[in-house]
């Protein structure tokens, strides 16, 4: 707040005009689209994991591996064909949460970055965007582990 | 204001789904129960698992049950209401304290995976079909065995 009290008037008026012209995200639509996308890729990830259950030698525990790298392949032949894109403009989170958009941020920087080399271009640039959620991924995992262990064994519940 | 207390209703309802309750044992069988008792004619006699499929079968939270046993194994599975597999964990263990009670001469292996209660159908259908012999059978339960013992 106090940050737009040092504006000069001329800004403090550009951004009112701004706020007036700015076109409003569509959020509800937007997650109405995500919900229908994010839940039929995940409904095709059950039914592999179905598959994986009933024809092969797999758990409920241990069918997931699999399954996410059926995934993986999938979204790898969808990015590397141009299809994965426009699905992702029209379907934003739905298709970036679920493993899908983990392997998608992966392998289209592997694309871009295949012109300057396989070790400066591909290799150093193909984590760029997913390293982040490796990073936090891990580091989360680390902090909930210290909260479950805290609760179960000290509190004993 | 009301945004804390929507926010607190939603904590309150996802965590309601929480609660430990134990699983609730009905005097009368489940009704619509599909319960498949081996026939006595099979090389080893599948007492222990008819009398397990029957007492679990009392369960309230329970959809299906498979159990086949050989001389002194006896694996079970279970297959769990939709809405009670919130507790899935929970159950597991006491379902299992209380079949181990029950059978307490047997090694039991005690499942709600799917698989293996696929496993145990298809074992079950064959030993009904089939004449099988004991080495077959056991073979078979091994299999069935390892698997449950897998992890990721």
């Amino acid at each position: 707040m106090s940050e737009e009290r040092k504006l000069p008037p001329e800004a403090k008026q550009y951004q009112k005009l701004h706020a007036k012209r700015e076109i409003k995200r569509p959020v509800v639509k937007n997650c109405i689209k995500a919900f229908l996308v994010g839940g039929t890729i995940c409904t095709l990830g059950q039914a592999i994991t179905t598959f994986y259950i009933y024809f092969f030698d797999f758990t409920e525990k241990t069918a997931g591996n699999p399954t996410v790298a059926t995934l993986i392949i999938i979204t790898m032949f969808l990015t590397g064909f141009g299809l994965y894109d426009p699905l992702g403009q029209f379907a934003g989170a739905g298709t970036a949460i679920p493993v899908t958009g983990f392997a998608n941020a992966v392998i289209s920087s592997a694309i871009e970055h295949r012109t300057e080399g396989f070790i400066q271009g591909v290799g150093s640039n193909m984590l760029k965007l997913a390293g982040p959620v490796i990073v936090y991924g891990v580091f989360t995992a680390f902090l909930i582990a210290i909260v479950k262990t805290v609760v179960t064994n000290i509190l004993g519940l | 204001m009301s945004k804390k207390l929507v926010m607190l209703s939603i904590i309150a309802f996802v965590l309601f789904g929480c609660t430990n309750n134990d699983p609730t044992y009905e005097d009368a069988q489940n009704a619509d129960f599909e319960l498949l008792k081996i026939k006595s004619d099979v090389p080893v006699d599948q007492q222990p698992a008819n009398q397990a499929k029957e007492f679990l079968s009392h369960y309230e939270e329970v959809k299906q049950v498979r159990a086949v046993n050989t001389e002194d194994d006896l694996v079970i599975a279970v297959d769990i209401n939709h809405h009670d597999r919130f507790q899935l964990d929970h159950l597991q263990k006491e379902l299992t304290k209380d079949v181990k009670k029950n059978f307490s001469g047997m090694t039991i292996t005690f499942s709600t995976d799917r698989k293996i209660l696929i496993e145990l159908k298809r074992l079950e259908e064959d030993l009904q079909k089939q004449n099988m012999n004991v080495d077959e059978i056991n073979e078979r339960l091994e299999k069935i065995k390892k698997l449950s013992k897998e992890d990721t």
